[in-house]
């Protein structure tokens, strides 16, 4: 019975040191995408890294304009939804608030499948232009080490009228900071990128209205049923998760358009 | 000392298999544990429900990752499996009771990809796998122990 003793305790130590040498290897940055995102780039600026240690990857990422991107100000109305608890007011939406299809995403910056949603989106609000409105609502999951913080960061840019890029710029580098020992740096320094006020990023990082609205959204979330990221709604109909593709959504929006009372044809 | 009569031999070689078992159980626990940890989601090989699985709630329980609650089960099951395999008698209900909890488990998290999540994840099903061998096993020891 002894010599079992010293292999069950070897196999112990194997396996811790597998899995710390494993976690060693991960956190390792990983390379930029080599195509950022998709579609029209009028400006485009290399941000530097801020930390040495992740500053392993040649290529510079590139921070751009989005293609169609309304940021509203906070007085901006948003879309009306008639389904589930309200979320935070105004939400964040990007096309024309009384456009006739209404894509809500319920997402978290950490969650590997929002940010390959991101793109997507990205296309079809610049396809479908004035007959669709995409809204993002926070649903920070508390199994991502940073998803809380890239949440607050964003509502915090929200309140300077810079959610938009924030978001943006949150998925853009995602491959960075998700693996950071300290995601501050690099919030503050996305933060100087699209033009926040530092002070007040940092200050509003903390405070309550910032925590009140994704509360609120995550509120709203829970009401629709969403338990993981992302959670996409058309015009109130949950889109299932294999349609989470450009393809799928395409087939979601459109249905949804196709449901809009048609204009009476004058004679 | 008298020798191991063949049923018993057969119980010794079930628990060994159940042992080496259980250790890829925690492989499988420790790498998707350090996934979950570094805050990436692993790549699935087979299906395409990896990231919808392991970005759920359910990939979590507050601060705990599931998969590392796994993984110390599959090194508790490896160890009691060992010993059980070298005559402790203590270990044998030990290793029952321990597989039957983590095949309920299974069975849960099995009905969670299958009917909530409307996904699967390769390493689950790699997990929900390991843990079916060992439950067989755990039948088996006992259905040769009442024989014997």
């Amino acid at each position: 019975m002894r010599i079992l003793l010293p292999i069950i305790a070897a196999v112990l130590a194997i396996a811790v040191a597998a899995g710390l040498i494993l976690y060693r290897y991960r956190m390792e940055p990983e390379p930029p995408p080599a195509t950022p995102t998709p579609g029209p780039r009028p400006a485009e600026t290399a941000i530097a890294t801020p930390l040495s240690i992740e500053t392993a990857s040649a290529t510079p990422i590139v921070a751009s304009t989005p293609a169609v991107s309304t940021t509203p100000v906070a007085a901006t109305p948003g879309p009306t939804f008639k389904y589930g608890r309200p979320g935070a007011e105004p939400p964040h939406f990007r096309g024309d608030a009384s456009a006739p299809v209404v894509l809500e995403e319920f997402g978290d910056f950490q969650c590997p499948p929002c940010a390959l949603l991101w793109p997507i989106l990205e296309k079809l609000e610049h396809d479908y232009e004035k007959r669709l409105v995409v809204v993002f609502r926070e649903h920070p999951l508390k199994a991502h080490r940073y998803a809380r913080d890239s949440a607050w960061a964003a509502e915090a840019a929200g309140l300077q009228g810079k959610f938009w890029e924030m978001h943006d710029a949150l998925y853009r580098n995602r491959a960075v900071w998700t693996v950071a020992d300290y995601i501050g740096p690099y919030l503050n320094e996305y933060a100087a990128q699209v033009g926040l006020d530092l002070e007040r990023f940092k200050t509003d990082m903390a405070g309550e209205e910032v925590a009140k609205r994704i509360a609120t959204d995550q509120d709203r979330g829970q009401s629709l049923g969403v338990d993981r990221t992302p959670f996409v709604f058309v015009n109130g109909e949950k889109v299932p998760v294999t349609d989470f593709n450009e393809k799928g959504l395409r087939a979601a929006i459109d249905k949804a358009l196709s449901a809009q009372p048609q204009p009476e044809l004058s004679r | 000392m008298t020798p191991d009569t063949p049923r018993a031999k057969l119980r010794k070689r079930l628990y060994a298999v159940a042992a080496t078992a259980a250790l890829l159980g925690l492989a499988d626990g420790i790498y998707l544990t350090v996934e979950h940890l570094t805050g990436r989601t692993a790549q699935c090989i087979a299906s395409s429900g990896c990231q919808d699985v392991l970005s759920s709630k359910y990939a979590a329980i507050g601060p705990v990752p599931l998969a590392a609650l796994g993984a110390l089960a599959y090194f508790t099951a490896f160890s009691t499996a060992l010993l059980a395999a070298f005559g402790h008698a203590g270990c044998r209900s030990l290793f029952a009771l321990l597989i039957g909890i983590m095949f309920v488990t299974t069975l849960w998290l099995l009905y969670l990809q299958a009917f909530v999540l409307h996904a699967f994840c390769d390493y689950c099903l790699f997990s929900a796998g390991v843990t079916t061998v060992l439950a067989g096993i755990a039948i088996a020891n006992s259905f040769l122990r009442q024989r014997s």
